[in-house]
Formats: structure tokens, sequence, C-alpha cells
């Protein structure tokens, strides 16, 4: 070394002699031996390129303690005819910042791991796509992490109907008119299963780029119960008011009908006016059938259920059904012979597969196939209620003129009806209070101009009935 | 022929009856409120009372009390616009006084012709 200057005491615990004059220490030899390779490799790089340099070593005091220090040098070419070229530089202390840096480091460490075991997804959009998604948010979607990744557009994975919101919610924070949002949307999964999302992310920069980074939460199931709730709440409110509206309506039909049936007897001679009598008595039956469905609709839910099984039940009734809906729908029973007991009154699985039919030939005023199917499934485990394993599922489809979507909403309110004065609208008011009492639901599929599918779903109770198992 | 008392809030109703039942050669009288009904038990000492068992202040419990001193001798038909089935009063009456049937609203007058009977042919 041509020169050291006195800071270097208060480095190393040396005197600039030792290593200029006295040569009794080697500054190479002071490096920690992991580190020397690293400062011997920049360092003859920078000489052969004649460049600057920056570097970061441990090195070793003179009592024995070992501290990091940053340099940074530059090669000066000599002025000496030998032309060998020196090297010009400064060494600090760098212990404290380096400690800073590794503090971070376990900092931002710890950080990744909370955000990767996190329960509710996280994601940082850049561009059109996902600049980084944890475990979860890939899990939400379908997808690994790489593949959620690699999705080109982020609309791809935005239920249609929702794109829009979604698009303009991003742009919203993108311009910074909105620093953060939250809201919530329908995305469709890998194996195109809707689900509801609820996003809250918030405008970022990062290296001049603008995007959002955020939390995601699959709130499907929350939104669902929220949903059966405030459907039960509604249905049980209607159910008081129509039987209610049907009490007071019966004592009214009463007057007409016992006013008309005697004016029939006592003036029977006038075949004209018992004709028109007998029309009103017609009518007054019309609306006590009206009255009845309702009362049914309304009552409380039943305690004298019985364990039935639907499918031995509907193979009973294939008879009865088959005369009601007339030669032109052909009726077909498929019932699968050990699904498991519902726990319903026979007499209302009667009347729901009654209404069931009765709507799907009315769906069929052209005629048309008609299929009554029950058997056991499965139930998936994040569907609530979790301790049934087992659902019965009793599936009226028909081949009719299907339902618009937007009625498909509102089907099972009483007295919503399509069919005008012919239609009570109570059916499917029942059908749903049925099922709902027996703990169960209903859903629809139904195509415009193909036909619909009504999916009864009871919860299973009881095993399903095994083959005896031979003793040795 | 029997002495009948017909009670029911819809006035068009007793006087319907009371034709088809005065035609059928009862006496009848008639009562389109329940206290009415409870004052005339006396001076009508009726055979059969047809009431309605949910009037407004007069419901079918207090009309089988109002009956009970009077034993088998009177017998109930009882109407309902709610189907009867929740009309506690009914299965309260049976023993205390004479035959009960109930009548669901609307109900055709034969229907309430076999009703008469039979309470009749059991008192």
């Amino acid at each position: 070394m041509l020169f050291v200057s006195r800071g270097c005491r208060a480095l190393t615990g040396f005197e600039p002699r030792d290593f200029v004059e006295l040569r009794s220490v080697s500054y190479a030899g002071l490096i920690h031996p992991e580190d020397r390779r690293q400062v011997q490799d920049t360092l003859r790089r920078a000489l052969t390129r004649g460049e600057k340099y920056e570097l970061a070593y441990r090195i070793r005091d003179a009592g024995g303690g070992e501290r990091w220090v940053w340099e940074r040098g530059t090669v000066v070419p000599s002025a000496e005819a030998s032309g060998e070229a020196v090297v010009e530089g400064f060494v600090m202390d760098a212990s404290e910042r380096t400690e800073l840096e590794q503090q971070l480091s376990t900092q931002a460490s710890r950080f990744r791991a909370l955000v990767e075991q996190s329960l509710v997804g996280v994601y940082l959009i850049q561009g059109s796509g996902f600049a980084y998604v944890n475990p979860r948010m890939a899990e939400i979607f379908g997808y690994s992490v790489p593949e959620l990744l690699a999705v080109k557009s982020l609309f791809m994975l935005v239920h249609p109907e929702d794109r829009k919101k979604v698009e303009e919610s991003i742009e919203l924070r993108r311009s910074g008119i909105v620093e953060s949002l939250r809201y919530e949307f329908r995305i469709l999964r890998r194996d195109g299963e809707e689900r509801d999302v609820q996003a809250h992310g918030r405008r970022i920069e990062i290296g001049g780029e603008v995007g959002i980074m955020g939390a995601a939460l699959d709130v499907t199931d929350r939104r669902r119960a929220q949903r059966r709730y405030h459907e039960g709440q509604k249905m049980e409110a209607l159910g008081r008011l129509a039987t209610g509206v049907a009490h007071d309506m019966n004592n009214v039909l009463a007057v007409i009908r016992t006013t008309a049936e005697l004016l029939m007897l006592e003036r029977a001679g006038d075949t004209g006016l018992v004709s028109n009598l007998r029309d009103i008595v017609a009518t007054v039956n019309r609306g006590t059938e009206m009255g009845r469905q309702l009362i049914e609709f309304g009552r409380p839910r039943s305690t004298v259920a019985e364990r039935i099984r639907l499918g031995h039940l509907m193979e009973e009734l294939s008879p009865t059904l088959e005369r009601m809906v007339g030669k032109e729908i052909t009726l077909e029973v498929v019932a699968e012979p050990d699904a498991p007991h519902v726990e319903l009154r026979p007499a209302q699985a009667q009347e729901l597969v009654v209404n069931l039919a009765l709507n799907a030939k009315d769906a069929m005023p052209d005629g048309g196939a008609l299929t009554v199917r029950v058997h056991g499934r499965p139930v998936a485990a994040r569907e609530p209620p979790s301790e049934v394993v087992e659902q019965v599922v009793l599936e009226v489809t028909d081949t009719g003129v299907g339902i618009p979507a937007e009625h498909r909403a509102r089907i099972f309110e009483p007295y919503f009806t399509t069919k005008g004065a012919r239609g009570t609208g109570l059916g499917l008011a029942n059908v749903w209070r049925i099922a709902k009492d027996a703990g169960g639901t209903v859903e629809v599929d139904s195509e415009v101009g193909r036909g619909s599918c009504f999916r009864v779903l009871f919860p299973a109770v009881g095993e399903r009935e095994r083959p005896p198992v031979r003793g040795g | 022929m029997a002495r009948i008392l017909v009670s029911d809030e819809e006035e068009i109703l007793c006087r319907a009856l009371e034709r088809f039942l005065s035609g059928l050669g009862h006496e009848v009288s008639t009562a389109p409120e329940g206290r009415e009904l409870l004052a005339k038990l006396d001076s009508a000492r009726p055979d059969v009372v047809i009431t309605d068992v949910h009037m407004r202040r007069v419901g079918g419990a207090k009309i089988v009390d109002a009956l009970t001193p009077r034993g088998k001798a009177v017998a109930m038909i009882a109407m309902s616009g709610r189907g009867g089935l929740e009309n506690e009063a009914l299965g309260h009456a049976s023993g205390l006084i004479g035959a009960v049937v109930s009548l669901t609203k609307p109900f055709s007058l034969d229907e309430l012709r076999v009703a008469l009977d039979a309470v009749l042919a059991v008192g």
C-alpha cells in the first residue's frame, strides 16, 4: 500500500504505518476469507478495464472483531514510466448500514411469509395482468400461482356481466381519481364455477408504473347464506299475509256460494239463471282452491314429517302424474333404488311433485317430455350446512318453453304467474315452501325454448342401505 | 224438525242459511254477531247452533263455554274460513255438548245438509 489515511485506526485498530512503512499487516489478510474472492475479482476487473468499483465486505480488526466495510475506488493511470495502474479509494465502516439492510431483509421475508400464507387473496395488478398473486388468490380462481400470473387479461377471469364494473373501477384508481376502492364482483373460476369476490385494492406506483395492490376474499358462501336468509324472511312475511288474506276471503266466498246455491234451489225451473249460478259456484270453487293453496303456503313447518323414500313415492305416483299431464306429454320416472330417505310428509311430497308437473304441463302446450328423477348426491364440502353429507335430489325436467332470465328470481313468489288468469301463482310458491320446511332448497335451470329443470334438494336422513355383509 | 240458531258476521250468509234451513222445515233464528248469539241462547233454546267459530269478539271457545251448561242437548256445526284444523275449541267441546261437526267455508248447501242430518241423528 502506498498510502493509508489516519482514519484507518478507527476502522481497523491498526496504524497507517503498519500497512505502509512497516508492512507488518496485510490489508488483504484482514478481509474475511469468504469475501476475499469477491474483493479480488472486483479489483482485478476494475484494473483491467480501468473502471470505478464499489464493494461491501467483512474485515477482522486488530481486536479480532468482525465488521462490515464499504469501499469505493477508481483506477488511476500511473504517472510513472512503469505504467503500473494504481487504485485510489476509500473504505468506510458499513456495519450499521449492513445491519439495517439485514433487518430489512428479515422483515421483508417475514412479510412475504405472512402474505404467502394469508387466508385472503393478495395481488398486484400491473398492465393488463397480475404481477404478483399469493397462493390463496390463485386458489380463489382455481389456478396455480404461475398459471394465474400467465393469464394475459384479467377480464377473462371476471363474469361477463361484471367486466364493465371491474374495468371502470380499475380505471378509477389507475387515473388517480380514486385512491382505493372496495367492491364486489363475480368471477369465473377455471372450472367455470361462478363465485362472488370482494376486492379491496389501492393505487400504487412502482418504478414509475401505476398498478393496483390489494386483497380479495371469496364471499360466495356468505352471500348465499344472506340471500337465503332474506329470501326466507320475505317468504315468511308473505306466508303470514297470504294465510290471513285466504281466511278472510273464505268468509266472502262462503256468502257468494251459499247465496248462489240457494237461488239454484229456489229457481230450479229457470234454466238460464241456474246455468249462470252454476258458473258463479264454479268460479267460487276456483277461488277456494287458490285460498287452500295460499293456506298451505303459509302453514308453519310441520313437525309430523315421516322418513320416506322419494323414489318409491314417485313410482307410486307415476300413474296419477301420467293422467294429469295428458297424452301429449310422455312421462318418465327414474328413481335410484337405494337413494337415502328424506324427512317429509307424503302428502307434501305429492303436492310438491304435482305442482311441478302441472307447471311443466303448462310449459308444454304442444306436448313434450316430462322426466321425474330421484337420486342421492354427495354435498360439496364448502356448501353449508356442513353436517349434511348427502342430499336427495328430486328433479323434474320438461322440454317446454323455458323461463326467461328476468322471471327466474320471482317464480317462487306467491301470486307471481306468467299464465294470466289460468295460473294461481301459488304452485311454485308451495313447492318452495314444502322444500324449505323439509330443510331443502330448490334450484332452477332453464333455457328459453329448450325447457326447464327444477331440482329440489332435500337433506338425506339416515344411512344409505348397504348390501348386507356376509359373515365368514 | 229442529230449532236452529245461525250466527255469522256476514249478515247475508245468516239470511241465506235461514232461508235454506227454513225451507227444510226447521225453526231458524239468526245472530249476525257473536255477543248476540250468546244473548239469544236462552230465548231461542236451539237444538243446533250453526256458527262461525272465529268471530271478532266471540271465539269458538266462548261459544262452547256458553253451550256447556246445556249439555248434550245442543249440537254445534262450527263454520270456519281457516279449515277448522287449528280450532282448539272443538276438541275442548267434545263430550261437553252434543255432536260437533266442523265445516270449512265456503261449503256447499249439500255439505251443510249432511252435517245437519248427522248431528240430528246423533241427538
